[in-house]
C-alpha cells in the first residue's frame, strides 16, 4: 500500500539513513501532492527533467481530476518504460536500479519510470582474447549491453534467458542463457539448481560466481570457460552450452567445458580446416611441453643420461659445467623467477612494463648464464615451458597446469624417467575422474564421442560437421553448415 | 581425512628412494672410447674422456683446452684395470656413451674372449659401439691422437668407418652386438675392421697437431682383420677387403677399375650393389650372385662410349675384374687362413641343416677348402657421365 506518501518517504529516509544521494522532490498537480524520488548517482537527471518533469508540468496544466491522475500520467508521460508497483519492497528494488519513482498521494500504486544513467563504458575491443579475424567487440560491465551483444547475434525466439537476482546486498542481475531446443534440459536444470542454492553477500563479478557453481570441481583445472568475446559465447550457445552473464562483469561463463574446449579459440571457427587442425596440433604439443619439459629435462640429465644422443650429452655437460646447483634446484629457481616476472608484469602499469621486461630478459637470461649460476640450456627449457603455456587464453588452465608441472618435476627429481611416467599416469587419472557439469573431462577422447572427435584435435571440413555433439545436445540433426549437393 | 592419511603413507615412498641412480651431469666423466692392449702379465686400458669443461669464464680467451683426455692404467685383469682409472680421474667413469672400442693388435692375436665377456656382462653399457683393431700399433696410441675435423677422436673413428663402409667398402662396420653374435654362433667367424696411424715425423698427441693443414699424425682406416674363433689371424689387403665386403653383402657403393691400356684405366662407380649367396648341397657349391649399377667416372683410353659394343665390353671387363678379385680372395683366405669369414657355413646350415650336420665335423678339414665357388657378377650400365667421348684435342 503506497497511499500515505509522507509515511513512505519517512520510512525510506529512515531506512537509507537519509543519505543525500536519494532525491525527494515534492510537486503538486492540481491539489494532488506527489513525490518524485530517484537515486541520484544511478539516475540520469537529464532524462528526469526532459521527460518526467516536463510531462508532469504539461499534465498539471491540463487540469485533470485527481481521481484518474495515475492513469493519465501513465498514459501521457513521454517516458517509454513505465511500470506500476504497489509495495515498498519493489519501490526499493527499482530505486536502487536507477529508476525514478512517482508517488502519488492517496493512490495505492506508484509509477516507476526508467531513467537509468549510462554508467558502463562503451563497447571496446577484446583485450585478453585477440584474434586476427572475427568480431572485434567485447563484453563490458553492463548486463543489458552484454545481453544485447548476444541477442544481436541470435535473433530468435529460442534464445531464452532466465534472469535472477543474486547477492544479499549487491542484488546483482544474473542471466542464464541457452537456446531452447538445443541445450539439454537436464543441464539447464542442474545449473539453475546450483545457482538457486547460492546465498552470498555479494556477487562482485562472474569469477565469484564461477567459484560457487564449480564447487564440485576440486581439481586445479577449470571446468568452465570465461570469455569476453560475444562470438565465442554465441557459438557455445548454438552448440548447446549454457552461458551465464553477470552484471558488472565483462566475462561470460560458458559451461560445460571439457579439456578439449580449451584448445579451441575464436579463430578456430573462421580458419580453414587444415590450418586450424595444424594450429591445434601445435597447441597440443605446447600443452605437453608446458607440462612435462622441465621434468623431462631433469630426468634426462640426472638419471637417464643413456637416453640422450652422445653429442647432445656432451653439449649438455659442457653447459652444465660449473653450475653449482643440482638440476632440480636450477629449474625451480628459474621457474620461480619466471612466475615472479609474469606476476609483476600483470600487475605493473603498462608504462613501466618495458623496463621490467628488459630487466627480466637481461638479468635472468644473460647475466645469470654469464655468472655461471644457471646453464643456458636451462634458460631455454624454462623459456620454452613458459611460452608454451601462453597460447591458452584461459588463465585458470595455465595456473592449474603449474601444479602438475611441479608434481612432474618433483617425481622426476626423485625417480627419473620412471617418475615422469608415474606422474603422467596420475595426471591422466585426475583428468579422467574430473567432470564438468556431468560431462567427462576428456570427453571426445574418453569416453569416445565421434561427433566430438570430428572437431577435436583435427577439425574436419565444414561439410562433415553437420551434427552437434551428442553429449551437449539432444537436437543433433544439423549444424547448419554445408547442404548436401546431389551430384 | 582419508586422503591425507593415504597421502602421508604414499608421499614418503618417493623420498625414501634415496634418489637411486641419481647423478648430475657434471659429476660424470663421459667416456667416448675404450682401448685395450696387452701387457706382459695383464692388460693396459686406455680410456678416452670427453672434456666438458668450458674454456674458462672468459669466452674470448685464446687458451684452448683439448677436447678430450686419456687415462691409462694397468692390471692383471680387465675390470680391475678399468677401475684403476679412477685413481687418475676426479669424476666417476660413465661408460654408457662409448662409441668405439679399440683392441690392440697383439691382444687381438691372442684372443679377444676376455673383452667380449666383460663388455657383454656389463648391464650399463649400450652395446652398439663399434669395435676396431689397432693395426701395427697400440690402442693407447690410437686414442691419444688429436684428429682434424672431428674434435673427438672417437667420433673420427666411428664416423670415418661408417663413411668408408658406405662409399668404399674397405672397412666393414661391426658393432659390439654383432661381434658377440658372430662369436657365439659357431657357424660364423669374426671379422673386424682396423685403424692405423698415419704419421709424419712429429708427435700427434698435442693440440698443435690440428694447426697445420696436414696433420702430423692421423688415425686412418685400414683393412679388415680375419679371425678364427676369437683370435686374429691376419689383415687382408685392400682389394681383398673389398672382395670380402662384396661377398658378405656389406658393400653399397665402391669404385672399380681395370687397365684398358698400359697405365690407362677405366674407372667406374658401382652403386646399389646387392649380394645373394646361396650354398647348394650335393654337389656342394656356393653361388655368389652380385648385381649393381655402373656409373663411369673416368676413362683415359681412347674408347667410343657411343658405341654400345664398347659399353658392353666395359661392363663385362669390370664384371670380370670383380669376379677374379673375389675368386682370388676366396682362394687366398681358404688356403692361407682356412677360416669361413664369408659365412658359407651359416648359409648352408640355414638352407639345408640335415646335410650340414653330415659334413659339419669335416668343414675346415676338407669341405670348405674344396667346395666349388660360382661367382656371377652382373652390372647394369646407368650413366656415362657428361662426356660420351674421351676428352682430347
Amino acid at each position: 500500500m503506497l497511499d500515505d506518501i509522507e509515511k513512505i518517504v519517512n520510512r525510506l529516509k529512515k531506512d537509507t539513513n537519509n543519505i543525500g544521494d536519494i532525491v525527494y522532490r515534492k510537486k503538486y498537480i492540481g491539489k494532488t501532492k506527489l513525490y518524485i524520488i530517484y537515486n541520484e548517482p544511478l539516475a540520469s537527471s537529464d532524462k528526469i527533467s526532459d521527460f518526467i518533469i516536463r510531462s508532469l508540468t504539461r499534465i498539471a496544466d491540463s487540469k485533470v481530476s485527481s481521481k484518474k491522475l495515475l492513469q493519465v500520467i501513465e498514459n501521457d508521460i513521454s517516458n517509454f518504460k513505465v511500470t506500476t508497483i504497489d509495495n515498498y519492497e519493489s519501490l526499493c528494488f527499482y530505486l536502487h536500479r536507477g529508476f525514478t519513482i512517482l508517488l502519488l498521494d492517496g493512490d495505492r500504486e506508484a509509477l516507476v519510470l526508467e531513467t537509468k544513467a549510462d554508467l558502463a563504458r562503451g563497447i571496446t575491443t577484446p583485450d585478453t582474447e585477440s584474434t586476427l579475424r572475427g568480431s572485434k567487440d567485447a563484453f563490458v560491465e553492463d548486463y543489458q549491453k552484454n545481453i544485447g551483444l548476444i541477442k544481436k547475434r541470435i535473433r530468435s525466439n529460442d534464445l531464452w534467458i532466465d534472469p535472477m537476482v543474486m547477492g544479499r546486498y549487491t542484488n546483482t542481475q544474473v542471466g542464464l542463457l541457452y537456446v531452447n531446443g538445443v541445450a539439454k534440459k537436464e543441464l539447464v536444470e542442474t545449473i539453475k539448481k546450483q545457482l538457486k542454492k547460492i546465498d552470498i553477500d555479494g556477487i562482485i563479478n562472474s569469477e565469484v560466481l564461477k567459484n560457487l557453481i564449480e564447487k564440485e570441481n576440486k581439481n586445479v583445472l577449470p571446468t568452465l570457460i570465461t570469455t569476453e568475446r560475444p562470438d565465442v559465447v554465441v557459438n557455445a550457445l548454438l552448440e548447446g552450452k549454457v552461458v551465464i552473464i553477470v552484471d558488472n562483469s565483462p566475462y561470460a561463463l560458458v559451461m560445460p567445458a571439457v579439456l578439449n574446449d580449451f584448445f579451441k579459440t575464436a579463430e578456430d571457427y573462421y580458419g580453414k580446416w587444415k590450418n586450424v587442425s595444424l594450429t591445434r596440433v601445435v597447441k597440443f604439443f605446447a600443452f605437453f611441453i608446458s607440462l612435462i619439459l622441465p621434468a623431462f629435462y631433469i630426468a634426462l640429465i640426472t638419471y637417464n643420461q643413456e637416453m640422450i644422443p652422445t653429442e647432445l650429452l656432451v653439449n649438455f655437460a659442457t653447459q652444465r659445467d660449473g653450475v653449482p646447483f643440482p638440476a632440480f634446484v636450477e629449474a625451480t629457481i628459474m621457474l620461480l623467477c619466471f612466475e615472479i616476472l609474469r606476476e609483476s608484469d600483470l600487475r605493473v602499469p603498462s608504462f613501466t612494463g618495458s623496463s621490467l621486461s628488459i630487466v627480466g630478459a637481461l638479468i635472468l637470461g644473460d647475466a645469470a648464464v654469464q655468472a655461471g649460476i644457471v646453464s643456458p640450456i636451462m634458460i631455454i627449457v624454462i623459456a620454452l615451458t613458459s611460452i608454451s603455456a601462453l597460447p591458452f587464453t584461459e588463465p585458470e588452465l595455465i595456473n592449474g597446469l603449474r601444479w602438475y608441472r611441479i608434481l612432474f618435476m618433483l617425481l622426476a627429481s626423485f625417480l627419473g624417467m620412471v617418475g615422469v611416467v608415474i606422474a603422467f599416469i596420475y595426471f591422466i587419472i585426475e583428468l579422467t575422474s574430473l567432470n564438468s557439469f556431468g560431462k567427462p573431462y576428456l570427453m571426445p577422447y574418453a569416453p569416445t564421442s565421434f561427433t566430438g572427435l570430428k572437431n577435436s584435435l583435427i577439425k574436419f571440413p565444414a561439410k562433415k560437421l553437420k551434427e552437434r555433439r551428442e553429449y551437449l545436445s539432444n537436437n543433433t540433426i544439423k549444424q547448419r553448415i554445408g547442404e548436401d549437393e546431389k551430384n | 581425512m582419508k586422503k591425507i592419511k593415504l597421502l602421508s603413507f604414499l608421499l614418503p615412498l618417493f623420498f625414501i628412494t634415496g634418489c637411486f641412480n641419481y647423478r648430475e651431469l657434471n659429476e660424470l666423466a663421459i667416456t667416448s672410447a675404450v682401448g685395450i692392449d696387452k701387457t706382459e702379465d695383464g692388460y693396459k686400458t686406455t680410456i678416452q674422456i670427453i672434456n666438458t669443461q668450458k674454456n674458462g669464464a672468459d669466452t674470448n680467451s685464446s687458451m684452448e683446452q683439448p677436447k678430450f683426455v686419456t687415462y691409462t692404467s694397468e692390471d692383471k685383469n680387465l675390470q680391475e684395470s678399468l677401475r684403476r682409472v679412477i685413481l687418475e680421474s676426479s669424476r666417476r667413469i660413465y661408460a654408457d656413451h662409448i662409441q668405439v672400442l679399440v683392441i690392440g693388435e697383439d691382444l687381438a692375436r691372442d684372443g679377444i674372449y676376455d673383452i667380449l665377456d666383460l663388455f657383454f656382462r656389463n648391464s650399463e653399457l649400450r652395446k652398439q659401439f663399434q669395435v676396431v683393431i689397432a693395426r701395427d700399433t697400440t690402442a693407447e696410441d690410437i686414442l691419444k691422437v688429436v684428429t682434424p675435423l672431428e674434435t673427438l677422436n672417437s667420433k673420427h673413428i666411428d664416423e670415418g668407418l661408417s663413411v668408408d663402409n658406405k662409399y668404399l667398402g674397405v672397412g666393414e662396420v661391426v658393432d659390439f652386438e654383432q661381434l658377440v653374435a658372430s662369436y657365439l654362433d659357431s657357424n660364423k667367424e669374426i671379422v673386424l675392421p682396423s685403424v692405423t696411424l698415419k704419421e709424419k715425423d712429429e708427435e700427434g698427441d698435442n693440440i698443435e697437431n690440428t694447426e697445420s693443414t696436414e696433420p702430423a699424425e692421423n688415425v686412418i682406416e685400414s683393412t679388415m682383420g680375419v679371425f678364427k674363433d676369437d683370435r686374429l689371424l691376419d689383415f687382408l689387403t685392400e682389394k681383398e677387403s673389398i672382395a670380402l665386403s662384396f661377398v658378405r653383402g656389406k658393400i653399397n657403393n665402391t669404385v672399380l677399375s681395370y687397365e684398358c691400356h698400359d697405365n690407362k684405366y677405366v674407372v667406374s662407380e658401382i652403386m646399389n650393389t646387392k649380394t645373394d649367396v646361396s650354398v647348394e648341397s650335393e654337389p656342394l657349391k656356393a653361388k655368389i650372385k652380385i648385381t649393381g649399377s655402373l656409373n663411369i667416372n673416368e676413362v683415359t683410353c681412347d674408347l667410343d662410349l657411343e658405341d654400345l659394343k664398347v659399353v658392353d665390353e666395359i661392363e663385362s671387363n669390370l664384371e670380370n675384374e670383380l669376379k677374379n678379385n673375389i675368386n682370388d680372395t676366396i682362394n687366398t683366405i681358404r688356403d692361407e687362413y682356412n677360416t669361413d669369414v664369408f659365412g658359407f657355413r651359416d648359409i648352408l646350415y640355414k638352407s639345408n641343416p640335415k646335410y650340414y650336420r653330415e659334413i659339419a665335423d669335416d668343414w675346415y678339414d676338407s669341405v670348405f677348402k674344396n667346395m666349388d665357388i660360382e661367382i656371377d657378377v652382373n652390372f647394369d650400365f646407368v650413366e656415362k657421365g657428361n662426356s660420351l667421348k674421351v676428352i682430347k684435342r
